[in-house]
């Protein structure tokens, strides 16, 4: 008898292991059509390249905790960063939350 | 209500076991209480599984559906939430934060944990949420150790609780059997210690969001 059972995201009768994808990732067919109109666009891998850099700890959690407190994605916030330091060096922007 | 955020940026400073065990303690005490796992090592699920589910629960989240989940379990009667987060995790950490009445940083009494929670700080800080840092997995007996491993803490600027939960092998035991040590061992010094902190926290979480009168 579970009484909150509905609200996991795993279904409780499967195993547990059996889907570790992250959830965004796991519709190629959804990705291949790219970003439609109303759907958050930040998730969609297909056709884009990850940039990865370490930071030390206090960095990664000032930028987590600033996206969240604007309501960003982490890569929401990466996109309109890189896009400041573009036009600081005198570059165009990309378009970075695009 | 109570909702607390179990959150330490160290690994292995004892969150789950802290988690399980308070959770616990709450539904002995009559709570409905519940256990959000936002850790993709889903060691708490894996504790509710061994259980076959018996209260009380654990449900997973991701971290951008930690508030959603709360509000939802509130409807459906939980009295008591707790949110147990994984190590490096400042996504999650800090969407438990957030939801949270009250933050409990689990933490070794040793030089290298100590140190470690600083990052913990300074993200309860940034949320403006009651935290208290709680001794885990030390000796039972060793006022003079505490007393500096308090002392550090404050330079931080955080309190510690005044319940510490020492290192007992019952931990392990009623973790392996999917039990909590009130259950494994009911009357035994870590049933007392933990029920001891979970009343400690109610008292605090209803003092602090108490309405005040005057204001």
């Amino acid at each position: 008898m579970s009484r909150f059972a509905n609200l996991a995201d795993k279904s409780k009768v499967k195993q547990a292991r059996e889907d570790m994808t992250p959830k965004p990732f796991a519709a190629p067919a959804a990705q291949l059509a790219g970003p439609t109109k109303g759907q958050p666009t930040s998730n969609g891998r297909a056709g884009r390249k990850a940039i990865a850099a370490y930071f030390s700890p206090e960095m990664s959690l000032a930028m987590h905790v600033c996206a969240r407190k604007h309501g960003l994605s982490l890569q929401e916030l990466m996109g309109e960063a890189f896009d400041d330091v573009l036009r600081k060096y005198g570059q165009s922007p990309v378009g970075g939350r695009a | 209500m109570t909702i607390i955020a179990i959150v330490s940026q160290k690994g292995g400073s004892g969150k789950t076991t802290l988690s399980v065990n308070l959770a616990a303690a709450a539904e002995a005490a009559g709570a409905v209480a519940l256990i959000i796992d936002t850790d993709p090592q889903a060691t708490a699920s894996q504790w509710g599984e061994w259980r076959s589910d018996k209260a009380p629960e654990v449900i997973d989240s991701a971290p951008p559906r930690i508030q959603a989940k709360v509000d939802a379990a509130k409807a459906q009667g939980a009295t008591f939430i707790v949110i147990d987060t994984p190590p490096h995790a400042d996504s999650a950490a800090s969407r438990a934060v957030e939801a949270a009445d009250m933050v409990l940083i689990p933490c070794r009494p040793s030089a290298f944990d100590l140190a470690a929670i600083k990052t913990t700080v300074s993200l309860v800080r940034l949320f403006d949420k009651p935290a208290y840092v709680v001794f885990t997995a030390g000796p039972p007996q060793a006022p003079r150790m505490y007393e500096e491993a308090v002392e550090l803490v404050q330079s931080f600027g955080i309190d510690a609780c005044p319940h510490i939960l020492p290192g007992r092998a019952v931990y392990r035991h009623a973790s392996a059997a999917g039990a909590s040590v009130i259950e494994f061992e009911p009357g035994g010094k870590a049933a007392i210690e933990i029920s001891t902190l979970h009343m400690w926290t109610i008292a605090h979480v209803n003092m602090l969001t108490a309405p005040h009168k005057g204001v």
